[in-house]
Order: C-alpha cells, then sequence, then structure tokens
C-alpha cells in the first residue's frame, strides 16, 4: 500500500501545463525587461506620480472596503431578512461585471448628470468624474466584493455563542461586534483586504471609464502601464515588473505579519 | 447583593414548548437537572437574556429582567448575571487574564485595573501561572475555572452554570468539582446549575428540579426526590442512593456505624453512589465468593412504579433498592420486613465529596 496517492498521468500532465501558463508571464517579463534602464525609467516623474497616485488610491479603497464592507458581511451573515440573497448578489454584482461597464454605471449615477452626481454637484459642489475621488470610488465598487465574500464566509463559521458569552460579561451589541467578532475573522479579514487591496491596485477598465486618464491626478500605473506600451514598450515591462514587486512586497510583508501573530499564540 | 429569584419562563422553542417556573433565595445552588434536550439552556439562556421569554417573567430581587405584558425587557449586558457556559467559550484571540478582564474592560473600567482585579481572579482559580496562555494552550480544567473566574470578576447578582463539568475527563472532573463547590459556596447570590448528569447535581446543589419535555416535574431537596421520585421519569433519572463517608483502605465509613467495600476508591471524603437496580434482596444472607457489601435492613416502604417496584430500607447504611414486581411476589415483602440487601463492589462509584 502506498502512502501516498499516486495521480493519474493525465492529472499530472495537465497540472504541469497549469503551473507553465502561470510561470511563462513572468519569465517573459523578467527576460524581457531592459534592466539597464530600470533606474531611469523609474525616475521619470511621470512615473513616479503614477504609482504614488496608485499606492494612495489603492490603499484608500482598501480601507473603505474595510469601514463598509465588514458591516455588510455581518449583515450578510448574520441577519436573517427577506431578499438577503438578492442583495448579497447585488453587492458582488461588481465582481463579474465587466469593469468598463461598472465605469459606465458609475459615471451614470454620479456623474455631472447622474441620478446622485447631479445633487452631490449641485448642492455640494463635489465632482467626481475625472477626480483622483473618482479613482478611488471607482476602485472601492469593484474591490470590495471580495472583501464582503470572504469576511462573510468566516462570520458564517464563527459560533456566535462566544458573542453571546461576550454579552453576558456586559459587553454592549457594537463593543462585541469590535473587540469579539471581528477579531475572531482576523485571518479571514486580513486575506478579504489583500484580496480587494490587489484588485484595486490592478483596475484598469472602470477607473478609465469613470474617472478619466489624467496625468497626476487619475493616470494610475495600469493606466500609465497600457500607454507606455503603445510609445515605449521598454517603458511598459519596467512598469509592469514594478506592479509585480509592490504587489509582491504586500502580500509577503502581511504574511510576516499574520504569521508573527499565529507565533504569539503558541 | 441578596436577591432572589422569581421566574415563570414559556416560550415555543421549535417542537418544544417551555412553561416552567422557577425561584432561588441568595446564596442557594438550585440544579436544573434533565436530558438533552428537556430545554435546560433554553431556560438558562432566558436568565441570562439572550432569548425573551413569550409569556410570563423574570424577576432578580426587585428588578424585572423580562416581563412582555409590561412591555420589560433588560438585554444581557445590563443584567448583572455571569455564565458559565458549556464548552466555556472562551476569546480564542485573547490570553487567559484578558479574557477574565474582558467583563471590567466592557464595562468601562481602565485597562490597568480591570487587569490587575482579573490577576486577582486568576489567582483565586489557581491559575496565576497561566494569566499569559490562550486558551489554545489550556487544559479543559484550567478553561473551565478561566470561565468561571471571567464570570465572577464583575460580581454579578446571579451565576449560571451550564453543564460546567461535561466537557470534562473523569480524573480531571473530580478536582475540578471540589473548586467548584468551594467557589459556589462562596458565592453570596442566587447560582443556577444546569446538568444532565445527577452526581453533579449531589454534589453541587442545594435543591434540584428535574425538567421533563420544557416542565418542571418535581422539585425539592436532593434528599427529598432521591427517596420519593414520584415518577417512573424522576426514579430513572435520580434515583440513585448517595452515601457519604469517610474512605480508607477500600471501605467507605458511614456515619451511622456502617461499612460499605469498594473496589477503588481515592482516601478522604466521598460519596459512593449505588444505583437501586444494582441492589439484589434476599430472606437468607447469600453466599457468594465477589467481594460484596451485604447488610441486615429492616423494609420501611413499598412504592410500586409500574412493573418496578423501589423498596426503601434502613439500617446501617440506609438504601433504596429497584426491584421487578415478580421478585416483590415471590419476597412477599411487607413494611417491617428484616431481609438482606447486598450489592457487588465493583457496581459501586465512588467520588471524592
Amino acid at each position: 500500500m502506498s502512502r501516498r496517492p499516486v495521480p493519474p498521468w493525465p492529472v499530472v500532465v495537465l497540472a504541469t501545463i497549469a503551473v507553465l501558463f502561470f510561470a511563462l508571464p513572468f519569465a517573459g517579463l523578467l527576460w524581457r525587461a531592459p534592466w539597464g534602464r530600470v533606474i531611469d525609467v523609474l525616475g521619470e516623474p511621470e512615473v513616479r506620480t503614477a504609482l504614488w497616485l496608485s499606492v494612495r488610491t489603492s490603499l484608500t479603497a482598501a480601507g473603505l472596503s474595510v469601514v463598509l464592507g465588514v458591516p455588510l458581511a455581518w449583515v450578510l451573515a448574520s441577519v436573517g431578512f427577506p431578499g438577503r440573497g438578492a442583495v448579497r448578489a447585488l453587492c458582488t454584482l461588481s465582481m463579474v461585471l465587466p469593469p468598463v461597464v461598472g465605469g459606465v454605471a458609475l459615471f451614470a449615477a454620479l456623474g455631472r448628470r447622474g441620478i446622485a452626481g447631479q445633487y452631490l454637484y449641485d448642492w455640494f459642489g463635489i465632482r467626481l468624474p475625472f477626480s483622483t475621488a473618482g479613482v478611488v470610488v471607482a476602485q472601492t465598487f469593484v474591490a470590495m466584493p471580495f472583501l464582503v465574500l470572504t469576511v462573510e464566509a468566516a462570520l458564517r463559521q464563527h459560533d456566535t455563542r462566544v458573542d453571546d458569552a461576550a454579552r453576558t460579561l456586559g459587553g454592549s451589541r457594537w463593543y462585541v461586534f469590535r473587540r469579539v467578532t471581528v477579531p475572531a475573522v482576523r485571518p479571514a479579514l486580513i486575506a478579504g483586504v489583500v484580496l480587494a487591496w490587489a484588485r484595486a491596485i490592478g483596475e484598469f477598465g472602470a477607473t478609465i471609464t469613470f474617472a478619466g486618464n489624467f496625468p497626476g491626478t487619475t493616470r494610475t500605473m495600469p493606466l500609465a502601464t497600457y500607454l507606455a506600451l503603445e510609445t515605449d514598450p521598454d517603458e511598459a515591462l519596467v512598469l509592469s515588473l514594478t506592479l509585480v514587486a509592490v504587489s509582491f512586497a504586500v502580500l509577503v510583508g502581511l504574511r510576516d505579519r499574520w504569521l508573527g501573530g499565529e507565533a504569539a499564540v503558541a | 447583593m441578596s436577591e432572589s429569584l422569581g421566574a415563570h419562563i414559556c416560550l415555543q422553542r421549535g417542537q418544544l414548548g417551555i412553561d416552567v417556573e422557577l425561584s432561588a433565595s441568595p446564596g442557594e445552588v438550585l440544579a436544573l437537572l434533565g436530558p438533552n434536550g428537556a430545554g435546560k439552556t433554553t431556560v438558562l439562556r432566558v436568565l441570562a437574556g439572550l432569548l425573551g421569554v413569550e409569556q410570563g417573567h423574570v424577576r432578580l430581587g426587585d428588578r424585572t429582567l423580562d416581563d412582555p405584558a409590561a412591555d420589560v425587557f433588560v438585554p444581557p449586558e445590563q443584567r448583572a448575571v455571569g455564565v458559565v457556559f458549556q464548552d466555556y467559550l472562551l476569546f480564542r484571540n485573547m490570553t487567559a487574564l484578558e479574557n477574565v478582564a474582558f467583563g471590567l474592560r466592557a464595562r468601562g473600567v481602565d485597562r490597568r485595573t480591570a487587569l490587575s482585579r482579573a490577576a486577582t481572579w486568576l489567582d483565586r482559580v489557581g491559575l496565576a501561572d497561566h494569566a499569559g496562555h490562550r486558551p489554545a494552550a489550556l487544559s479543559g480544567g484550567q478553561s473551565q475555572r478561566v470561565a468561571l473566574a471571567r464570570a465572577l470578576v464583575t460580581d454579578p447578582s446571579m451565576l449560571l452554570l451550564d453543564e460546567p463539568l461535561a466537557a470534562l475527563d473523569a480524573a480531571t472532573r473530580r478536582e475540578v468539582r471540589r473548586d467548584l463547590r468551594r467557589h459556589l459556596a462562596a458565592f453570596p447570590g442566587v447560582q443556577l446549575l444546569v446538568t444532565h448528569d445527577p452526581v453533579d447535581a449531589y454534589t453541587l446543589a442545594d435543591r434540584i428540579a428535574v425538567i421533563d419535555a420544557g416542565r418542571i416535574v418535581q422539585t425539592g431537596t436532593i434528599a427529598d426526590v432521591t427517596a420519593h421520585p414520584r415518577s417512573r421519569y424522576v426514579a430513572e433519572l435520580v434515583g440513585v442512593n448517595l452515601i457519604a463517608g469517610r474512605s480508607t483502605g477500600g471501605v467507605v465509613h458511614v456515619p451511622g456505624g456502617g461499612t460499605v467495600v469498594v473496589a477503588d476508591a481515592p482516601s478522604g471524603e466521598v460519596f459512593a453512589a449505588i444505583r437501586p437496580q444494582s441492589i439484589s434482596l434476599s430472606l437468607a444472607s447469600p453466599v457468594d465468593g465477589s467481594p460484596r457489601n451485604t447488610w441486615p435492613v429492616v423494609v420501611r416502604d413499598v412504592d410500586r412504579l409500574g412493573d418496578r417496584v423501589r423498596v426503601m430500607l434502613a439500617g446501617a447504611v440506609p438504601l433504596t433498592a429497584e426491584i421487578t414486581a415478580a421478585a416483590l411476589d415471590a419476597l412477599h415483602l411487607q413494611p417491617g420486613d428484616r431481609v438482606h440487601a447486598s450489592v457487588k463492589a465493583t457496581e459501586i462509584e465512588v467520588y471524592p465529596a
């Protein structure tokens, strides 16, 4: 009797093809990268502006996703109300929607003449399209569902009797939510934040449709990369590598903190 | 803080309709004893404020906690009711010390004061060394004591315990039961113990209320309910002879002068539990090679419950035996008759008192 299952050979072949399929693009990126120009390209003011804009907007979008998404996940997981399934579908629709469609929809809602946008402008003078705030709105719109679904799944697994115990100890619903429920789903919350942030920093379609492509205010890294590919493919390669590096660094950083937290338990 | 509990709890939970009246005095330990699914935990959740009654009321002292007719419902965080839950439900992401401090922090006590009061309580339950440990690193008995300290640190008016010993192995259970007795004795308010185990009720409670299918079927002191179970169900559940005595070298000495030979017993003050079904009655003294107890006794009372008969016996070791109606007829037992009661040593369970 063998202790490890021996996979059937077609599975091995197909799985190997899958690994190659994921590995090849990175290999191509590394192979074609103009390593001598990396410092020069990253030194260009437009590139640094785009990078900084991407970091700021994506982190803000991830933050907004937490502030709004965690309560939404809790309501979806714990509160039984009619039409809950419909609400969940509505709130996660943007995940499966083509991002360009999302951008058009945001425009119809929050543009100067949109159903809500006209009042935002008339009453408060707020104009979201073609602004940095618009970038954050577009990113949050497509990114938040990733966090909502991840956290909701964890909250469904959470033993609500622990929350009951906290309430008998004198915790109000809000106190228990903050100090017991949310910490209990911390690993899922971190995973959700990473997923949402990764989706936000890579956002292209909804951003360019809703916020446009203005250097300094709405031209994020993905937009700059796409633009560079038409004029200077080498620059596009460097920008792509930078995005890979930033994403990788954040993943590793979060993973260390996460693992560090687990280590403190033992 | 000397407040009595008075409750009339009526509500529907799925198929089970619950209609239970309970009262308890300050300092008293009332055991709510019944099988799984009888509604015990639901009653506890109502008292804690995690569920509301549909009809009836819950009062603690002069404070009404729940009364739908008067439109009163006090939420759990404002009740001052401490609960030790089944499985303890400690907060996994906090240390033992932070777990105990939680109730104080939730009530707005500053962090330093809360932690120092929590440390005092951890010390009181003998876990000062484990303050920095998370629940995952604690044994079942240690978790139980953290849960108890966590419930008591806020000085609740009433303490509720849901199967506090059920999650423990037999050896730990003995030790924890003894500690629990000490802490319950020191608690000034009403204490309600929910359990399916008669031994927990015997060893920890002053009075028991037997619950079956959402109704209280009998209440009284333990001696009273054990001696006079009013239904077949109660007899099955609580009809165990519990004999207190001092154990030395496999023999338990009963204060009245009798002795009980047991198979395996810790030394010191113990309870010996003898199931009435394991006692056999005979007119002549039985001769048998296996280690066994034989006591000359006098029949005091005979109580028929269907095809089973409970026979109350007086002697150096007071006992209740349960025999079949056929055996009763064969023996022609009448109150006042002298018989021999015998039981195998291996059929006697012994618990430290």
